[in-house]
């Protein structure tokens, strides 16, 4: 029992720490602020006790931007061909987690309404698991085995800028190194709009991408670049606007990726965090739309309170097998105690008829049994302790496991013993002959 | 009356020993077939996502074939036949490095005609089609699905049957490697398919689901019509069903290692993102099956114990019988009997009480699949390992007792002495 207690103690131990490693421990930011002003705002969160770690990546549904990535397939001394995929593009420093760190927004679009915060992880299958820099980059796995390229292989990548307040800005970077490929875990794991394009002696001819591809840009499928390769497109965008529709300080990022030092700080950091951003002039509003808002939000389903629910079935579950098993404990021990009241059946017949009393001989009996149960527990104790480091839990578990054990066993036991108790001695012994 | 006289006579107290042993027994099988009914729960729960996920099965395909994209328009060119990845697969090699998983060939082709006013693409599935169903669903409008010795025949959805303009019956010509055409009778028009591991879709085709990012449309050929089509027999793309999900990283292995000199192919599984989604549950599984093995062990010892002692008390019974001429055997077999009465009840009330007691819903932790609660369920396994237990309990109980009658004379038991 105490074994079993112990198991189910790490394992609920580290079905938690299971959970924090995918992002459990994580929540988010929703803001709206001049991009000035998140890095201060993210080392500021970052020396909070609670916090340990906080990123804002660039993500295309905050910033309009469109990556497509393009790989050279063929070429002679007239023309190129590319295959490639158009994508959403992550813009991350070397502190953000791949496989946790990544959340998108599904569903409600609309400015009343906050959409569903989902967990994307990125599992890298192939190359270095970390952030690119600057000229490197990490593709989704469907992409390269679109493409038929591993990594090592050079990408061109142009970002498009789709912002709906000034004409479309294109920038293209040649020879992005292909550090990583990685898998995603999320509802558009498969999906991006492909595409073929001539080059002819290095200028672009055609751009050829199938029917109706216009829908699959809009996907949470990335390509993970650098941060600052990202920060110095939006810096080169705000400058290529028409002075008329540039608004004061330009907003890029709105997400800040927080996670707690454990599950069970969660809350506590969340109310450190609020406290921290409207102490920066910042006030809570949900959906956060208006230029000094925030919204503090949980991501969908891999939280803190889910994974507590989780945890909490665990202990149910079990709770139910220990007591399975403390069934079988006590039920096993009146059939033994009974085989041994059957066994000693003429003893109690003639100690009773030399005078001895139903009380005095239950007594005697439960003396003996709890002289048994003593050697039984001081052998259990002295196996326990021989036990390897991950069996031999902590001694109040054993100490439970004794008490509870002893408990059912001494009334399962109690209850056989009574048995031949209830008839006189001389039938007793009548019985025998 | 005799019969039962000698089987259930002579006990004394000890029958009620027996009685309490079948009960211990009752109670332990509860709680064994309890246990088992929702493990058994948790693995149906588990097979189903299994289903859904099918982390057994492996991808292995050519590079995309760039010319998929080039194909022209419009325009006045003669009809072409196109791989849809690059030829790359050599099925012997393939075969070679399954490690005894099921090997799916394929070869997907792109059918491109183009006239003066227009072009028509179809695809073309060359497939092993009782193998092919393992992975994919195909529901039939009419006629029938491809079979293995359907070789001149296609089956075709609804959608390129009236791209095509072909019924039931029709003949479509596809042209080969070597210009010419082939024709192929259409057998059977599919209302709608589910190809596993289906190949993007790049260019304008009949599709059954035009918002699809896979080609959801086609025509569907044997392996050999399409190797005849085509003119080689290397593949464009392959599915492997791996054994079970747990042999799918060594299988990977051997495929990469198979493939290693050979850039352009690419080999994808699924069971480590399957793994990753299930990996709490799993556990949560394999712990409390220990659990539920250790209870059964240790239930199965105590029954032993008791039962041994409940045979052993009819030493002088056996004597008497024995005297009377009956057999060591004729003897073991009656206390055969006892034991397989006793056992039979204990499974039979133990099961019946663990069908009423056993909770509605069990909850295991399944944070990233989202399992949902398990329902217990009832099945050969669960009702088995209790008879089993039972039968094993009653059988080692005996031992003791089957050695002495066959090996120790029985006669000091008449005359009071010492055995």
């Amino acid at each position: 029992m105490a074994v079993f207690g112990q198991q189910a103690e790490i394992r609920q131990s580290t079905i938690l720490r299971d959970y924090e490693a995918t992002g459990a421990a994580t929540f988010l930011v929703e803001f709206r602020t001049a991009e000035s002003e998140i890095d201060e705002l993210i080392e500021a969160v970052r020396r909070l006790p609670e916090i340990s770690a906080a990123e804002a990546p660039y993500r295309s549904s905050d910033l309009d931007v469109i990556a497509h990535t393009a790989f050279l397939v063929f070429q002679n001394e007239k023309q190129q061909e590319y295959l490639g995929a158009s994508t959403a593009v992550l813009g991350v420093t070397d502190r953000f987690d791949l496989a946790r760190d990544y959340y998108e927004t599904i569903g409600s679009q609309s400015t009343s309404r906050a959409g569903t915060q989902l967990g994307i992880p990125l599992i890298v299958t192939d190359g270095v698991t970390r952030a690119p820099s600057r000229g490197e980059v990490l593709v989704p796995a469907a992409v390269a085995d679109y493409v038929g390229v591993r990594p090592g292989a050079l990408a061109s990548i142009e970002l498009k800028s789709e912002a709906s307040d000034g004409p479309p800005v294109v920038h293209r970077y040649p020879d992005v190194e292909v550090i990583g490929v990685f898998d995603v875990i999320g509802p558009d794991e498969g999906r991006f709009a492909p595409f073929w394009r001539l080059a002819a002696r290095g200028r672009d001819v055609l751009t050829v991408r199938r029917p109706a591809a216009e829908n699959e840009l809009r996907t949470t499928l990335p390509i993970v670049l650098n941060t600052e390769l990202l920060r110095e497109f939006l810096t080169d965008q705000q400058k290529l606007r028409p002075p008329e529709i540039v608004s004061g300080d330009m907003v890029g990022r709105r997400q800040l990726v927080i996670r707690a030092s454990a599950i069970f700080a969660v809350p506590a950091a969340e109310e450190a965090i609020e406290r921290l951003l409207k102490g920066r002039g910042l006030s809570g509003n949900c959906p956060a739309i208006s230029l000094g808002s925030f919204c503090i939000v949980l991501p969908e389903r891999n939280n803190f309170v889910t994974a507590q629910t989780e945890q909490a079935k665990f202990s149910t579950g079990a709770g139910f097998f220990t007591a399975l098993l403390l069934a079988l404990v006590a039920i096993g021990n009146a059939g033994l105690q009974l085989q041994a009241v059957i066994s000693r059946w003429r003893e109690h017949a003639v100690l009773q008829a030399l005078g001895f009393t139903p009380l005095q001989l239950l007594l005697y009996s439960i003396l003996r049994l709890c002289l048994v149960f003593g050697t039984a527990i001081v052998a259990s104790a002295v196996a326990w302790t021989m036990l390897p480091s991950p069996f031999n839990g902590s001694f109040p578990a054993f100490a439970t496991a004794v008490v509870l054990c002893s408990a059912t066993s001494f009334i399962a036991a109690t209850a056989a013993l009574l048995w031949p108790l209830r008839s006189r001695p001389g039938r007793q012994i009548r019985e025998l002959t | 009356m005799i019969c039962a006289k000698l089987l259930f006579g002579g006990f004394g107290r000890r029958g009620l020993e027996a009685i309490v042993a079948a009960f211990v027994l009752v109670l332990t099988n509860a709680i064994v077939a309890s246990g088992l009914m929702i493990i058994a729960g948790s693995e149906y729960v588990l097979s189903k996502a299994e289903k859904t996920d099918q982390p057994d099965l492996i991808q292995v395909k050519g590079r995309f074939n760039r010319a998929l994209f080039e194909t022209p328009r419009r325009g006045n060119l003669p009809p072409l036949t196109l791989p849809v990845y690059e030829p790359l697969i050599d099925p012997e090699k393939l075969i070679g490095a399954s490690g005894g998983a099921v090997v799916l060939m394929r070869q997907s082709l792109l059918r491109n005609v183009v006239s003066p006013d227009g072009f028509l693409n179809t695809y073309v599935f060359g497939i092993e089609p009782h193998l092919e169903q393992r992975v994919s669903s195909f529901s039939i409008a009419r006629g029938r699905f491809l079979e293995s010795e359907d070789d001149g025949g296609a089956s075709l959805d609804r959608v390129s049957a009236q791209a095509l303009g072909v019924g039931l019956g029709d003949s479509i010509a596809i042209r080969t490697a070597d210009g010419f055409d082939v024709l192929l009778t259409v057998i059977g028009i599919l209302d709608d398919f589910e190809l596993r591991g289906a190949p993007p879709r790049t260019i304008e085709a009949p599709t059954l689901r035009p918002a699809a990012g896979v080609v959801a449309g086609g025509i569907f050929v044997t392996l050999r019509s399409s190797r005849l089509i085509f003119g080689r027999a290397t593949l464009t793309d392959a599915l492997l069903i791996a054994p079970s999900s747990s042999r799918v990283p060594a299988i990977v292995g051997a495929l990469r290692e198979s493939f290693r000199l050979e850039p352009g192919i690419f080999v994808t599984e699924r069971f480590n993102r399957f793994d990753r989604k299930t990996h709490d549950f799993t556990w949560s599984l394999a712990f409390f099956s220990v659990v539920v093995v250790t209870a059964a062990a240790l239930a199965g010892g105590l029954v032993t114990l008791l039962l041994t002692d409940v045979y052993a008390d009819r030493r002088q019974q056996h004597a008497i019988l024995a005297a009377l001429g009956f057999s060591p055997s004729l003897n073991l077999l009656i206390l055969i009997a006892v034991g397989f009465c006793v056992a039979t009840v204990g499974t039979l009330v133990g099961i019946l009480v663990s069908a009423l007691v056993v909770p509605d819903h069990f909850s295991i932790p399944s944070l990233m699949a989202d399992l949902g609660p398990v329902e217990p369920q009832f099945n050969w396994i669960v009702g088995g390992i209790p008879a089993i237990l039972s039968m094993t309990a009653c059988g080692v109980g005996l031992i003791p007792v089957a050695w002495r009658l066959s090996h120790r004379s029985l006669a000091p038991e008449l005359t009071g002495g010492e055995p």
